[in-house]
């Protein structure tokens, strides 16, 4: 309190090793460090579980996760925690309840949905006329030859293929399937786009930056047939008591990232191969939350 | 200066040495002499405790030597070995200061000796302080492992086999160093061989053994006229009446110059044994003596050899 | 009359230039409209006729030639490379949107080994000639040849972070080669004097059996359990307790004694890697009394597992060479030694261990050519290291990054492995052997 040179922190900020967390962890860090804060940077710190074990035991402090796959992986046993992935309002705030019990803080989410979809080529949508997955329903039961590539875990869960096939009415045949372990939606979109073994339609992620890139569309979900999942800042507890204003600072931020917005950030890293750092600081900077 | 007391020497059931008793007097050269596994080289190294007792006791002077600390007692023994066993990644002087060094001599003293030594052996300092082991001959290898015995000033010296590895005219002239070493240091030594020529030449007492007994404990010249036992006169076999004019000097038989002066001369520095050669080779009776100058002394006559080659008593 | 040397045809130089011929046939440059789009393959001739004539030339002579002049053209086959590389990869990128990028395909990959087998062909010659490959090289890198290929554009992009975990990744496998000798080698001596202890060997080995990724993932569940439940007070204070406690349990129970210092050894070691690659590293150390263990940096993730991991994979190399440099002393100098009044410790220091350092120096380089290359896998658990760039490479579906990653590695396990093959010699030759 009132010791004008000291930092404050330091704060460890972590994420995924997707491009997405890259972006949102260099964003986090800079509108930090702007504020007075000293940080420590593991960015890109491991896959799911890491990262989150990360959290957990204090090698890192925060990082952005997604509130369907904290209710969807870390909850998955609580039906409380199930019937509420479609909702974005009520979603967000079990997701909130149930890890305050773990000692963990979720401060305010952004409202771009980077949940599951289906992209196709954009000649092919331009084509048969695709915008929506009900054009694509109506595609693939007109007899169309799809072969959509995608994760194990976009096949198998409840929420994701299955729901689309549920709502819109369709059901693809296994044959009709490449399932890509691993479920990279980036290896999936590639090979949408090269119509590597026969396959046109790929799974993708809501903001996700290459589809333009790579010449394909994504179909719309009007009827919010999947969970949602939408980025928020998860932090120990034990920092934000020290820190509280963390919410502060980094909700208005998060409040201004809308799927368009992200898809562009996500596009500039992940196609044109720009630093996540740079693009972050030209965002914050261009919105004013820094100088 | 060494003795041992019924010294025993078992290895499970097996007995090397069957109580051994044996007295090296001080300054004198005792060879240990027999077949394989005769136990020679176990009992020379009962004296450094690199084989320790089963039974008996080692005297050195009057120190039992399981008195003392054993690492103490061997700095004070020189320890030659067939194989030499240079330490590779030492230079010559290196090799030589070992000893010194352990017993804290300083830099400029053990560096001293250590050249003094390599003199002494016959190796240039200059040039072979430097060398390391693998640029020596076997011949030079052996002068250093002696350099490296001495370096300390031991008063006992041990020897196994410590010529065996290099060819015979090396040998020969490594045997006769040695000796004029030995008349200058006049160090205790046990010497282990099993070469009888060997020992028969530069031994002042040829103790030789069977089976881990003595069997016979004489000068040459004794051991050489008058064998003990079956298995030493097997061991020296039909020779040794040879072998024991090697052992007499020409000076004893030489006579005043005849009428006639041999035709094929011979140094008055040769032995006894050189003569008969040389008179069997050439098939004549009798030889002219020369000096150092090459001037005719006397003459030597077969008959005087062999009365000096039989075994009866004079 | 002269006699004309004999026809001769080095087999090694004859089959870099096959390879660099056969390489000209393969395409040598790959357009992409973003660094994840597919690529169009360009040929060497495609941009400029030069280049590939010159290269089928300088091949040619390549295999003919002897002595400097292999050398020589050798070297200008480097230039010729490198040159028209940076040359079309400038003219590709010409009227092309800011994205795209320009990566080396199957011919340009094929020149470097052709170039690699001509070399060692050549070395033979004389081991001056490794010095036009560093002038070459520099030459190439000053007149920016190699300036706008994808994976050195990624380099622009990344460069601090490039920094930073190229530390790490040094951090992390000093740490654990470090360790290894420390624990290896005693181990290694305890083994060559001990008839008994010859099972450390087969322990060690088994140790290296187990695959990276199976062994990082038996760790961390493991550490994060201790390093959750145990202060720091008291893993210190046990360690010290078990090094006391292990004589008297020795008396009394072999095995007793040995999973005690085994455990505690793993937790020993656990703590001394993450705090030495605290020390080394770009991360800070902290260390935290009267906390459990997670607060002083050993965790079930991070460096703790991965240096951890590591050291066990470094050990074999080092225990086993220890070993048999050991046993390698010559019988006879150890018994001169001994005969000579040498104490059992003067002997091991003063004879056994200075000609068991050539091949213990040997562990050395191999347990550290090894650890760089499986320090690659410790980005996966949180660690860090060039690895960081394989997998978000790998994951954004982007080679040139994985290029980025893949490429530092190789150079340093080559580097690390030339420098103490170099050092191995000149110790070898001092020693004697």
């Amino acid at each position: 309190m009132g010791l004008a040179l000291a930092q404050k922190g330091p704060i460890t900020v972590g994420s995924k090793i997707d491009t997405e967390g890259a972006v949102l962890c260099q964003m986090v860090k800079i509108l930090l460090e702007a504020n007075g804060f000293r940080v420590n940077d593991r960015c890109s710190t491991g896959t799911t579980d890491v990262v989150r074990k990360a959290l957990t035991s204090g090698e890192i402090d925060l990082y952005p996760e997604y509130t369907g796959t904290a209710l969807g992986v870390f909850f998955k046993n609580d039906p409380s925690a199930q019937a509420v992935t479609r909702d974005a309002a009520k979603g967000f705030a079990r997701v909130k309840e149930l890890d305050a019990k773990n000692n963990i803080v979720w401060l305010n989410p952004a409202p771009a949905n980077n949940t599951w979809a289906i992209a196709v080529s954009r000649t092919l949508a331009q084509q048969n006329n695709l915008r929506t997955m009900a054009d694509f329903a109506r595609w693939v039961n007109g007899g169309a030859q799809v072969r959509l590539a995608a994760s194990q875990e976009f096949v198998d869960r409840d929420d994701a293929l299955k729901a689309f096939e549920r709502v819109y009415g369709f059901k693809l045949k296994p044959e009709q399937l490449v399932i890509l372990p691993g479920g990279n939606t980036t290896q999936t979109q590639q090979a949408a786009a090269r119509g590597t073994g026969g396959v046109n339609a790929a799974m993708a992620y809501g903001t996700d930056g290459g589809i333009a890139a790579l010449g394909l569309v994504a179909l719309t979900d009007p009827r919010g047939a999947v969970a949602v999942y939408q980025p928020a800042i998860t932090v120990r507890k034990a920092v934000f008591d020290r820190f509280p204003e963390l919410a502060t600072l980094i909700n208005p931020v998060f409040a201004t990232l809308d799927e368009a917005t992200l898809s562009q950030l996500n596009a500039e890293v992940a196609v044109s191969g720009k630093n996540p750092a740079e693009v972050a600081r030209a965002y914050l900077r261009s919105k004013n939350f820094i100088r | 200066m060494i003795r041992f007391e019924n010294v025993v020497k078992r290895y499970g059931d097996f007995e090397a040495l069957k109580g051994v008793r044996l007295e090296v007097a001080e300054g004198q050269l005792v060879t240990l002499l027999g077949p394989s596994g005769c136990g020679k080289t176990t009992l020379l190294r009962t004296v450094n405790r690199l084989i320790e007792l089963s039974e008996g006791t080692v005297f050195i002077g009057e120190q039992d030597v399981r008195q003392l600390d054993e690492v103490e007692l061997r700095r004070g023994i020189g320890y030659v070995i067939q194989s030499i066993g240079l330490f590779p990644h030492m230079s010559v002087l290196e090799n030589v200061m070992v000893v010194p060094r352990l017993l804290g001599w300083s830099k400029e003293k053990r560096e001293a000796r250590a050249r003094e030594m390599l003199a002494l052996v016959g190796l240039e300092p200059q040039t072979f302080a430097g060398r390391f082991p693998r640029e020596l001959s076997g011949g030079q290898a052996q002068r250093v492992g002696l350099a490296r015995a001495l370096a300390a000033d031991p008063p006992v010296l041990l020897m196994d086999e410590p010529f065996g590895a290099v060819d015979p005219p090396t040998r020969e002239r490594l045997q006769d160093e040695f000796l004029r070493l030995q008349s200058e240091l006049k160090k205790t030594v046990l010497f282990v061989t099993h070469d009888l020529e060997e020992a028969v030449r530069i031994s002042d007492r040829i103790c030789l053994m069977n089976s881990g007994r003595v069997e016979q404990y004489d000068t040459p010249e004794v051991l050489l006229r008058s064998p003990k036992t079956p298995f030493v006169r097997d061991f020296l076999g039909p020779s040794r009446t040879l072998l024991r004019l090697s052992r007499i000097p020409l000076n004893d038989l030489i006579e005043p110059l005849g009428t006639h002066r041999p035709a094929v001369s011979i140094k008055r520095l040769a032995t006894a044994r050189d003569a008969f050669s040389l008179l069997l080779a050439n098939g004549i009776r009798s030889l002219a003596v020369t000096d150092e100058g090459g001037q005719v002394v006397g003459l030597v006559r077969l008959e005087s050899l062999l009365t000096a080659a039989s075994e009866e008593e004079p | 009359m002269r006699e004309t040397p004999p026809r001769y045809l080095d087999p090694v130089a004859g089959l870099a230039a096959g390879l660099g011929v056969l390489a000209l046939l393969l395409p040598w440059l790959e357009l992409k409209s973003s660094r994840i789009a597919s690529g169009e393959p360009f040929h060497v001739w495609d941009w400029q006729g030069f280049g590939a004539l010159a290269l089928l030339i300088l091949w040619a002579g390549v295999a003919r030639a002897q002595g400097p002049a292999q050398v020589g053209l050798l070297g200008l086959a480097l230039l010729a490379w490198g040159l028209p590389t940076g040359q079309g990869a400038d003219a590709l990128l010409s009227g092309q949107p800011e994205s795209a990028r320009v990566s080396p395909a199957g011919g340009f990959w094929l020149t470097l080994l052709a170039l690699y087998v001509g070399y060692f062909a050549a070395y033979r010659q004389g081991g001056w000639i490794l010095l036009t490959v560093p002038l070459g090289l520099a030459l190439l890198l000053g007149l920016g040849a190699f300036e706008r290929l994808g994976p050195v554009v990624e380099f622009q992009s990344w460069r601090e972070q490039f920094f930073t975990e190229l530390w790490r990744h040094l951090s992390l496998s000093g740490s654990a080669v470090l360790l290894a000798v420390v624990v290896g080698v005693p181990l290694g001596v305890l083994a060559a004097s001990n008839p008994r202890m010859g099972w450390v060997l087969g322990v060690t080995g088994f140790l290296q059996t187990i695959p990276s990724l199976a062994l990082f993932g038996l760790l961390l569940p493991l550490l994060a359990a201790i390093s959750q439940g145990l202060r720091l007070e008291i893993a210190l204070g046990a360690i010290v307790l078990g090094m006391f406690a292990f004589r008297l349990l020795w008396a009394v129970s072999g095995w007793l004694a040995v999973s005690l210092a085994l455990s505690l050894g793993l937790l020993a070691l656990a703590m001394a890697g993450t705090w030495l690659n605290s020390l080394l590293g770009p991360d800070p150390l902290r260390i935290v009394l009267g906390a459990p263990l997670q607060e002083s940096g050993v965790r079930g993730i991070g460096a703790a597992p991965a240096v951890l991991a590591l050291t066990l994979y470094g050990l074999l190399p080092l225990v086993l060479n220890t070993y048999t440099g050991l046993r390698g002393v010559p019988e006879d100098a150890r018994d001169a030694g001994r005969g000579m009044g040498m104490s059992p410790e003067q002997l091991f220091w003063r004879v056994e261990l200075p000609l068991a350092l050539p091949l213990i120096l040997e562990g050395i380089r191999g347990a550290a050519s090894l650890t760089i290359g499986i320090t690659t896998v410790a980005a996966l658990i949180g660690a860090g290291g060039l690895g960081f760039f394989i997998l978000r490479g790998v994951e954004g579906g982007a080679p040139d990054m994985v290029l980025l990653g893949v490429v530092p590695i190789i150079l340093l396990a080559l580097l690390v492995d030339s420098a103490l093959r170099f050092a191995g010699m000149a110790l070898r030759r001092r020693v004697g052997i």
